[in-house]
């Protein structure tokens, strides 16, 4: 059984549990498929144990929104990354509009993620091939990385590192990079296809997951760039976001083109869950951070569904 | 090298039977191509969107001479189930989503899009209006954000980790109570 949040009229991209109440949600969506046409962000209140899913806010943008990620330092503050090129600072206490508004990138932005560490930066990644690191209280960004060679998906802070990031990319790489230097420190061909989407293992350093369009998931290791530790196949079609577990090291969820989420155990290869109840293009997943057996998803089907998969009851 | 070097044909087929649909770059770039066309006559439309096509195919998979390669087309190409679907779709303007023409032209490698998704292509790629599209002025809030009240919560692995460090220093203040006793 699942509960089900409608975002109707708005195709669901992106979604993140909040890093202070167990109960919120965010969720980044783009009419029209992203294609064209506006975005809205949906702050959600989910009520346990019934899962019952209230509308506490939302916030509409001219252009289609790609991503959020919550302020890991102000429990009302969340950042999104537009199809349009802007990222946006909202403040859930205020109405209607951001409370800050940068426009540096030339492209899509199609991840933005909040220093786990430090809490004092995000990043964002680009469809201009760069990736940009930003302060909430600076008017402009800090620092550009420049090095992959194609559109950037995706850019993830090590849970681990003040310093530390990967990146993904449509030039089939994963890139590690340091803030201290401008150029990566590692570079590794990942797949055979682009690589829509990374995580950290949360629980074993250097440990990163990549998941591509050629419909894999891998496990690397990044002391070990020349082999993946693991490949993880059962996705029909491209994938396209892949988020470790917080509670546990050996946990991905991953979702597909194929409109399933998935769940693998990553130290047997076994996949462990399938959700096939979407309709459409699955995109976003995440953990709830303290309701240890919670997840939720969002789909192209204008839905959010929020659940307690099987394999972890 | 040059002894398993394709034919011309062969180039051609691998360019018309390339996977346009599922290559990301290519449909962010078709995004604002279709976006520059807005407005114009639905020939034009269709023709930006093949040499889009090209562009991108030469530039980053295989480059070829485009002009021979309309000759050959216009010579009736490879009458593949493909080339007789292009040329219909050169009649029938209403078919010139460049999804659904991708969809047509390759196997089921594909992810199927959803119908209303082929439709707004179909809008886009004919300069239609997109209904529902609103305004929305590019303020800033009036107010002043709100200050944290809240300190950052432990996340579940730095509460492990937390755990792990009290587990062994009281272990090792045990050890240390055990060695004094």
């Amino acid at each position: 059984m699942f509960a089900t949040h409608r975002t109707t009229g708005y195709n669901g991209y992106a979604l993140q549990w909040s890093p202070f109440f167990e109960h919120k949600l965010a969720v980044a969506t783009a009419s029209n498929f992203g294609l064209v046409g506006n975005g809205r962000l949906h702050i959600l209140n989910v009520s346990a144990p019934e899962a019952q899913i209230g509308v506490e806010r939302v916030f509409d943008t001219q252009d289609g929104l790609f991503d959020v990620c919550w302020s890991e330092v102000n429990e009302n503050q969340l950042v999104t990354a537009s199809g349009d090129g802007s990222i946006k600072l909202w403040d859930t206490t205020l109405a209607d509009f951001p409370i800050q508004n940068w426009h540096e990138h030339q492209r899509e932005v199609f991840s933005v993620n909040w220093n786990l560490v430090r809490k004092d930066s995000f990043l964002s990644a680009s469809w201009d091939n760069t990736i940009k690191l930003w302060s909430q209280n600076s008017p402009s960004s800090l620092q550009t990385f420049k090095g992959h060679s194609h559109c950037v998906y995706s850019a993830m802070w090590s849970p681990h590192s003040p310093t530390l990031f990967a990146s993904c990319s449509g030039d089939h790489t994963v890139k590690l990079w340091d803030t201290n230097s401008p150029a990566p420190v590692q570079t590794i061909l990942a797949h055979g296809n682009e690589v829509l989407s990374l995580d950290w293992n949360k629980y074993q350093d250097h440990t990163v997951v990549t998941g591509s369009v050629d419909h894999t998931i891998k496990v690397w290791d990044l002391r070990r760039p020349d082999r993946e530790l693991n490949c993880l196949r059962g996705h029909e079609y491209a994938v396209r976001k892949v988020k470790c577990s917080p509670h546990s090291g050996s946990l991905v969820a991953s979702t597909s083109y194929d409109m399933t989420m998935r769940i693998w155990d990553i130290t047997t290869g076994d996949m462990i869950e399938i959700h096939d109840a979407h309709t459409e293009f699955v995109l976003g997943v995440d953990f709830n951070l303290y309701r240890d057996r919670e997840i939720a998803t969002c789909a192209w089907d204008e839905s959010v569904h929020v659940f307690q998969p099987r394999c972890l009851m | 090298m040059s002894a398993s070097e394709p034919t011309q044909e062969q180039i051609y087929a691998q360019f018309e039977s390339y996977n346009f649909d599922n290559d990301a770059t290519f449909q962010t770039g078709l995004k604002s191509i279709l976006n520059n066309n807005l407005g114009k006559t639905e020939k034009d439309q269709e023709d930006a969107v093949r040499n889009a096509k090209f562009f991108y195919y030469s530039r980053f998979v295989r480059n070829f001479d485009y002009q021979q390669y309309l000759a050959w087309r216009a010579a009736g190409g490879s009458g593949s189930a493909q080339e007789t679907h292009e040329i219909q779709d050169e009649q029938q303007t209403t078919e010139a989503a460049p999804v659904q023409e991708a969809e047509s032209s390759s196997s089921d490698a594909n992810p199927s899009y959803p119908k209303s998704f082929q439709e707004i292509c179909e809008l886009i790629a004919s300069g239609k209006p997109i209904p529902g599209i609103r305004q929305i002025p590019n303020n800033l809030a009036e107010g002043t954000p709100s200050a944290p009240k809240l300190a950052p919560k432990p996340k579940p692995w730095e509460r492990a980790t937390q755990t792990q460090q009290a587990a062994a220093s009281s272990t090792s203040q045990a050890s240390v109570a055990e060695a004094s006793s």
